[in-house]
């Protein structure tokens, strides 16, 4: 079977800084697989690269086996949906437009979207919970709803992988797992391959299959959550000392030594 | 699916819709009657319908000879620069706007304004065209124009580097340009008059043949601003994000900004430059439909047009027997229908 996402040695250099140095990395479709690292180790200018909006020095990236660098815009389009950090918001734009602007990709530039493309806009907004605000401006949404919507567009693209930079920034508790419970949903239902970054190490354990762990543009670990999601490991990457306990099978990050008091 | 779903999915937020583009095709029909009826000579608006429907043989009486020449060979081509200066200024300022990203951006802003004047001052004060040869000196700002959006586009590296380095680098371009013209003009004060006079823009050297020569790069313009009015609109959501969307960023923004300069040169050789439409036409116009620029162009296409024929007008008659700038009629009537535009949208959200 072909990986939805292959990516090898990927470098890249700024004068004679490493962003990245060599990333490997593999998402099998319905496969989720969340970056973590701290500040500055590289998380976005990864999902910037595989998702064909920075140029790369060095590597391959494989989109469900078609070579990155070839690709046109809309091919790109096509097969990788991403969801930024901080999405612009365009004033006063309904959000049914919005969402349809992910259809893009799917005619020719020229062409009106065709009645597919609206029922496609439809079933998504209906699955995300945001038919009732289909006429309102995205900017009049809340964090949650503007999200929710951001990842509706990403949605509509019907790309094989979906990646997200940090989509729980600014959101409550409630929000953010509402977000990640919605990616969750999705790619079990399509079988889409997602890539996230996420600075919350307990949420990304809670929804990614397996985690990598950037520092420093290198890839220190890569494995399941309880692999990575290790005392030793963060302690050395993030400079901190933090403790890891397990509640009920699920490891919770606590930032600090085990005894405070 | 859903009722609720099915009923998003019937609607067309964003398509333009029929009542708006009948609302402005009429205001651009009204505004050229009335251009027609009034001057020095009136003639109702009804007997100029009436010769309409006569040449069209469908009813209605021909005008008298001395009226029909007024009408069809004084005014007439006026009118219809005026229609297609103003419509044409509208659309590359609407599209700029969405090129930029900002809806301050004007058809002037990456050095038009300067090339123009630049290539109206050569021709005036090197090769003396003026009274002599008044056919020059458009060809000349036509080039100048075009020339100056060119020398800014490689300056900011062929678009590639991005909005914010393409009006720096109109801005270098615009100030050098100017400095060669006051350079030039130095040598007469004659020249200075003469120059000065052009780029105030007018419409009254309107001849059938002249319209004929700015026609075509008009309509390429109009055609091609409109025709990528869809891809502007997935513009809005920034170069990043529309990249991601699939959307050749580069090419559109190429393509659009030639076009639009294209257009907004074509128009400031035949009537000099005319301020303000560019800016209020597409911005009323949003308030008044929403942010799409699939809406935005087309409307400001027609609106634009009967907003500088009825602009022209008020130049014309405003002072009896002088015509002011249009220019200065353009900012006097756009600022506060601007002012009011913004006002009722206020209103409107509260």
């Amino acid at each position: 079977m072909t990986a939805a996402l292959e990516v090898t040695g990927l470098t890249v250099r700024v004068g004679d800084r490493a962003l990245l140095d060599g990333v490997d990395l593999t998402v099998e479709p319905g496969e989720w697989v969340t970056v973590i690292g701290p500040n500055g180790a590289g998380k976005t200018t990864l999902v910037h690269s595989i998702t064909g909006l920075r140029r790369f020095d060095g590597g391959r990236v494989l989109l469900s086996g078609r070579d990155l660098t070839g690709l046109k815009d809309r091919a790109r389009a096509g097969l990788v949906a991403f969801v930024p950090q901080t999405p612009v918001v365009p004033e006063g734009m309904p959000v049914f437009d919005y969402v349809l602007l992910g259809r893009t990709s799917h005619r020719s530039l020229l062409r009106a979207e065709s009645p597919h493309d609206r029922s496609v806009v439809g079933e998504v907004l209906a699955r995300l919970d945001l038919v009732a605000m289909a006429d309102r401006g995205v900017h009049t949404l809340s964090g949650g709803e503007r999200q929710r919507a951001v990842i509706a567009r990403a949605l509509v693209q019907e790309a094989p992988v979906l990646v997200l930079d940090e989509p729980t920034t600014g959101l409550d508790l409630r929000h953010q797992l509402d977000v990640l419970e919605v990616v969750a949903q999705e790619r079990r239902s399509r079988r889409i391959a997602v890539v996230s970054t996420l600075h919350d190490l307990t949420l990304a354990g809670r929804f990614a299959d397996r985690l990598c762990l950037l520092d420093e543009g290198r890839t220190v670990a890569s494995g399941s959550v309880t692999e990575v999601l290790t005392a030793e490991l963060l302690g050395a990457h993030y400079g901190v000392d933090v403790t890891v306990v397990d509640v009920g099978g699920t490891p919770v990050v606590v930032p600090g030594p085990r005894t405070v008091t | 699916m859903s009722r609720a779903v099915r009923a998003t999915t019937a609607g067309a937020s964003s398509a333009l819709k029929v009542r708006h583009v009948v609302a402005a095709v009429a205001f651009m029909v009204v505004a050229a009657l009335v251009g027609l009826s009034f001057g020095p000579a009136h003639i109702s608006i009804g007997s100029i319908i009436s010769d309409v429907a006569w040449r069209l043989g469908i009813g209605g009486h021909p005008l008298g000879q001395v009226d029909g020449f007024i009408v069809w060979s004084l005014r007439a081509p006026r009118v219809v620069l005026g229609l297609l200066v103003g419509g044409t200024l509208a659309v590359a300022g609407g599209a700029y706007q969405g090129v930029f990203r900002n809806p301050l951006a004007d058809p002037y802003l990456l050095g038009i304004a300067a090339g123009a004047g630049l290539g109206a001052t050569i021709a005036i004060v090197v090769i003396g065209s003026g009274a002599d040869a008044p056919g020059v000196t458009p060809i000349f700002a036509f080039g100048g124009a075009l020339f100056a959006v060119a020398m800014t586009w490689l300056v900011a590296g062929r678009g590639a580097t991005g909005p914010t380095t393409l009006i720096l680098a109109g801005i270098a371009v615009a100030s050098m340009f100017a400095a060669v013209q006051t350079l030039l003009q130095q040598s007469s004060s004659l020249a200075v008059t003469h120059v000065y006079y052009w780029l105030l823009g007018s419409l009254s050297g309107a001849t059938w043949g002249g319209i004929l020569g700015v026609l075509p790069y008009m309509v390429v313009s109009v055609v091609v601003c409109l025709s990528c009015a869809k891809l502007l609109d997935v513009l809005s959501v920034g170069e990043l994000e529309s990249a991601s969307l699939g959307l050749p960023v580069v090419a559109v923004r190429t393509i659009v900004i030639a076009a639009a300069s294209l257009g907004a040169a074509a128009a400031v050789s035949a009537a000099g430059l005319i301020g303000f439409v560019g800016i209020v036409v597409p911005h009323a116009v949003r308030l008044m439909v929403g942010v799409s620029y699939r809406r935005i162009l087309v409307l400001s296409l027609f609106g634009g047009a009967g907003f500088l024929v009825l602009a022209d007008l008020l130049a014309r008659v405003v002072v009896p027997g002088a015509v002011l700038p249009i220019g200065v009629v353009t900012a006097i009537l756009g600022v506060p229908f601007f002012v009011l535009v913004l006002h009722l949208r206020r209103l409107r959200l509260r």
